[in-house]
């Protein structure tokens, strides 16, 4: 056990932010049934990926503010036109996946980091990828220990919300730029494609266990490192992708959470 | 003194009209009933007095800015993991004021008393029964201290002893009151005044619009029909 601790540290490092990120942003997104909307934009922004590697820029740096643009994007459309927001949704999900296929092929040469985007490489996270997740997650803290209390209540109940004086435009947008970066900095460890189960899963257990949405970012993060852990371990040991071991893992809780009422 | 004042207020969306020329002065301490058929406009009517829409045309004035609101409790998800007591102090957020204090838990307890829920606040409010959860719904509205109450339609999807309480509960609150019902029984709970929507609004003074119960219920047949004669002399 000690052995990968040593060899490979920012995986774990990589699995705890994760984690945190999983119990703030996971929680936020199941409780407001956003789980379509993160993942539109978590494969829309393989857009980014694909303009950064064409036009050699920063991939990160890129793709935050690709991803950041298919937010704002989106908040819009859901805000004015929310009876056909799921049309846009999936369209932007599209589009932004054709873009990043588009430019990826442009680009002379055979660009193998792609795949690590796609479907994520947990075991090859680097010391660039840790501060993008601790600055995010640092965000993602302030974010919601200030705004818990109105979070919850556009969460819950958007007309009171607006009785009661709050900005729901501005706070919902907050929410899904939010989204976006946190899929950002989990790109490189979970990958495009796996990223919305991972955010999806903990938290859905968690919410039959809690009583409140602070208990439910509790649990959910704790479930969310013991998957990532877990799943590291059991992938380093039978030679597997570490990635898809993980979401197995998670899937088996998230079934035999089915059966609990 | 005059709390809210239409003025010949229209609404139309996608161009189609949706309220025509509505005129309406609610007074401090009306209970006013907002009736009519679906479609009609009610909902419509209520989220003009809100502020949610603007009107395309004619002026709405609200002389206080403290209006209480209860949604209908059908329109919320039951899985979000929350207590009666996180729900009800929902009421005490105001735009830039982020955490609760001593003196919202303070408020929060006595209007939880006030509706008869006060025993209930450690639960899920995914644990409560329809009417249980309405009442919740009445004291978040009432831990601002409102000037004007609104409901809409608080007693749908509730047994009839539920719909009873809130009624009672209703009638106990000294505070000016709008609200949206299809169940017409509520009439006789305290209500002095009658808005029929269906497009265009007719007014009553409900003492004067003789209703009667047969069977325990009022006869809406008769109710309506009463709208409908004072709508063609108004006319």
């Amino acid at each position: 056990m000690i052995d990968i601790i040593t060899l490979i540290p920012n995986s774990f490092y990589a699995s705890f932010l994760i984690s945190i990120a999983v119990a703030i942003m996971g929680s936020l997104i199941v409780i407001n049934k956003s789980s379509f909307i993160a993942g539109s934009i978590a494969h829309g922004s393989f857009g980014g990926i694909g303009l950064a590697i064409y036009f050699s820029l920063p991939i990160l740096l890129m793709t935050s503010v690709f991803a950041v643009f298919l937010a704002l994007i989106l908040s819009y459309i859901s805000l004015k036109i929310p009876h056909r927001s799921d049309a846009v949704i999936g369209a932007v999900w599209a589009v932004g996946m054709s873009v990043g296929i588009l430019f990826s092929e442009l680009t002379p040469g055979y660009n193998a980091g792609l795949i690590s985007y796609l479907f994520g490489s947990i075991l090859t996270i680097s010391n660039e990828d840790i501060y993008m997740m601790i600055g995010v997650d640092t965000l993602l803290i302030i974010f919601i220990s200030i705004l818990y209390n109105q979070i919850l209540l556009i969460s819950y109940d958007k007309e009171f919300a607006k009785v009661r004086g709050l900005n729901v435009g501005f706070l919902y947008t907050l929410l899904l730029v939010l989204i976006s970066l946190t899929v950002v900095m989990s790109v490189r460890a979970i990958g495009l494609i796996l990223i919305i189960a991972m955010f999806t899963m903990p938290p859905f257990i968690a919410e039959k266990f809690t009583k409140s949405l602070k208990g439910m970012m509790i649990l959910s993060g704790i479930l969310s490192a013991i998957f990532m852990i877990s799943g590291i371990f059991i992938s380093f040991y039978f030679d597997i992708s570490a990635t898809a071991t993980i979401i197995l893992v998670a899937t088996t809780f998230f079934f035999l959470s089915l059966f609990k009422k | 003194m005059n709390l809210i004042e239409i003025k010949n207020v229209s609404f139309s969306y996608n161009d189609e009209l949706v309220l025509k020329n509505i005129n309406l002065t609610i007074k401090k301490n009306d209970y006013l009933a907002v009736i009519g058929p679906n479609g009609g406009g009610k909902s419509t009517f209520v989220k003009l007095i809100l502020g949610f829409i603007k009107p395309t045309k004619g002026s709405i004035k609200l002389h206080t800015q403290k209006l209480g609101y209860v949604p209908q409790y059908t329109n919320f998800s039951l899985d979000i993991p929350i207590t009666v007591l996180d729900v009800v102090l929902q009421g005490r957020i105001k735009k830039y004021k982020f955490f609760y204090n001593e003196e919202d838990k303070k408020e929060v307890y006595e209007k939880l008393k006030l509706v008869k829920m006060y025993e209930y606040k450690d639960k899920k409010i995914s644990e409560l029964s329809g009417g249980q959860r309405q009442r919740v719904l009445i004291a978040r509205a009432m831990v601002s201290n409102p000037d004007v109450l609104i409901l809409d339609e608080p007693t749908s999807a509730i047994d009839p002893q539920g719909q009873k309480e809130i009624y009672d509960i209703l009638k106990s609150l000294n505070i000016t009151k709008i609200m949206i019902s299809h169940d017409l029984n509520f009439l006789l709970e305290g209500v002095n005044k009658v808005a029929w929507i269906s497009k265009t609004l007719v007014l009553h003074d409900a003492p004067d619009l003789h209703l009667h119960r047969k069977d325990g219920h009022f006869c809406e047949i008769d109710f309506i029909n009463e709208v409908h004669k004072c709508k063609v002399s108004n006319d």
